[in-house]
């Protein structure tokens, strides 16, 4: 490590005339100067932004720790060096002449210089951005001080802000990485080894794996609520073949319904469904909530029934969602797609989610300007629709 | 002669995985695990490039950028691997010639190996933005 002290004291002492015969005066002066200075070095050292400070000739006399961890070199390595050869700094790719922060003149008054978003490069090969401040050392002639420069190291904010990355994206980024490799190597384990485990083990590695997916679902449901609360989940639209994105998502629930032995039909449309205008992966979410919430609150041996019709006046798509399942106590329907609403003694009965899905699938119709509703009886089963607005144009 | 592809990725469990999975699948994998060491390994004799977004030292977009701008590497195919889904992050990366982009987390190593087959087939594929699940 450097020492400041010993630095400004050799630099202070400058002021002192040199002079052979030392008075006990000058002693205690120097001294005294230098306990400041060690003060002074002390105080210095702990700025966290780099600070560079020049003599007249543009060497470098002092440069503390952060300017140490910002360039990548010592003190020891740049002290007497000429700060061009240790530093440059670019404004649009244009060098920044630091030397011109030294005036020869000594009268005229220069002014502070001040540059924000500057880009450096050390001669150890560090390069990043910094706010950069000079200011000519006042005086500072006698004691043969040019200027301080202060840099505020802004790397980091930049590359941050180059990717416009707010927190919701940060935040998936950071929950999606370890849950990636949990749900891959899970998948690899269980199937390099298929055939190899117990049915207890089989059961265990189920449940890890379908906890995963929770995981995984319940974390993009947080963020999608984040994105809605704060306005930029937003839905792009082309013209959509609305059945076969049905037939296709219906499919997909198929053998999540089968294993619960439940009787899971696609009631084909009587009349022709119109293409609609729909952001495909956005309505997906909304019939894929509505089917998983029918199978999951639906007991084996019940039925599941799919429908798209037109309206009755032609001006929107009604697509359902009935099943024979518990229902919704009345009392519960005007909470339902509230987000967290859950009806009450589900989690005591075992069964797992957020009280998420209904909401966001709200949100989403509302955004394709239509509406989601049920109609359901306790005991009975619940019928859960949605309308699609028919573009006019088509 | 097998397929050759460079996987840019940092984080160290993802990318043994996906390593092991692609060799098992009698790829030649070679692994850059920051972006400077993606952008000095990559040359001509790769038919496909994995680009992670969030890299240490170079980001992806910095690291595709440099690799459109190299002769050698400007017609590789390069899919953007990553669980950083924002829009306009990969929708500028489509600008810049990224082909593909598939979101790590929503899907199984096994899922990667089919995803990547049309891209070794024909180099020229090109997935379509509007058909991905971004945030
Ligand atoms: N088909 C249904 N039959 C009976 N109750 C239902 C049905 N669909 C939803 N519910 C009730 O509505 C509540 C809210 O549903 P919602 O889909 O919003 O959340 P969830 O299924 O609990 O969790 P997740 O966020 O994982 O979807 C459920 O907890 C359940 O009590
Ligand atoms: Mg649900």
């Amino acid at each position: 490590m450097f020492n400041f002290g010993k630095l400004l004291f050799k630099n202070s002492s400058k002021t002192v005339p040199a002079t052979d015969k030392k008075t006990a005066e000058q002693t205690n002066e120097k001294a005294e100067l230098c306990d400041t200075s060690n003060k002074l070095a002390l105080i210095l050292s702990a700025i966290s932004d780099p600070v560079i400070a020049l003599d007249s000739n543009g060497k470098i006399i002092l440069f503390n720790p952060a300017a140490e961890k910002l360039t990548g070199a010592t003190f020891q390595e740049v002290q007497n060096q000429s700060i061009t050869q240790i530093l440059k700094l670019y404004q649009d790719n244009i060098e920044i002449p630091l030397t011109q922060f030294i005036t020869t003149d000594k009268t005229s008054d220069v002014p502070t210089f001040k540059k924000d978003e500057v880009k450096f490069m050390s001669f150890k090969n560090k390069q990043g951005v910094v706010n950069l401040i000079s200011n000519q050392i006042k005086g500072g002639d006698k004691a043969d001080l040019g200027c301080i420069i202060t840099l505020h190291d802004i790397t980091e904010l930049k590359s941050f802000e180059a990717m416009k990355l707010d927190f919701v994206s940060m935040a998936a980024h950071e929950l999606r990485t370890p849950l990636t490799s949990i749900k891959g190597y899970l998948s690899v384990f269980m199937s390099e080894n298929k055939g190899k485990f117990t049915d207890d083990q089989n059961t265990f590695l189920t449940r890890i794996s379908i906890s995963t997916e929770q995981l995984l679902d319940l974390v993009e449901n947080l963020l999608n609520v984040s994105k809605i609360e704060r306005g930029i989940f937003n839905v792009s639209t082309v013209s959509t073949d609305w059945v076969e994105i049905v037939k296709q998502t219906f499919d997909q629930f198929a053998e999540r319904a089968k294993e619960k032995n439940l009787e899971y039909t696609l009631i084909k449309p009587t009349s022709p469904i119109p293409k609609l205008m729909l952001d495909k992966l956005r309505i997906v979410e909304v019939i894929s909530n509505l089917l998983s919430n029918a199978i999951a609150y639906t007991p084996p041996g019940g039925k599941i029934k799919v429908s798209i019709k037109l309206s009755p006046d032609k001006d929107s798509v009604i697509t359902s969602v009935a099943d024979t399942g518990e229902g919704i106590p009345k009392e519960a329907i005007p909470h339902l797609f509230t987000k967290f609403f859950r009806v009450s003694g589900k989690l005591e009965q075992g069964s797992k989610g957020t009280g998420l899905g209904l909401y966001i699938s709200k949100e989403i119709t509302l955004m394709h300007h239509g509406k989601i509703w049920v109609d359901s009886e306790a005991g009975k089963g619940s019928t859960f629709s949605f309308s699609l607005p028919i573009e006019p144009s088509n | 002669m097998n397929k050759k592809i460079l996987l840019i990725e940092d984080d160290y469990f993802i990318n043994q995985l996906y390593m092991k999975i692609l060799k098992d699948n009698d790829f030649e994998v070679i692994l850059a695990s920051d972006g400077e060491e993606g952008v000095r390994l990559a040359d001509k004799s790769f038919n496909l490039i994995l680009l992670d977004i969030m890299l240490p030292k170079l980001d992806g977009i910095k690291v595709l950028k440099k690799l459109k701008e190299n002769p050698d590497t400007k017609n590789i195919p390069i899919i953007l691997v990553t669980n950083l889904g924002q829009k306009d992050v990969v929708k500028q990366a489509f600008d810049l010639g990224a082909q593909g982009y598939l979101l790590k987390m929503s899907m199984t190593p096994y899922q990667l190996i089919e995803k990547i087959k049309p891209f070794l087939e024909d180099p020229s594929f090109q997935m379509d933005l509007k058909e991905l699940d971004l945030d």
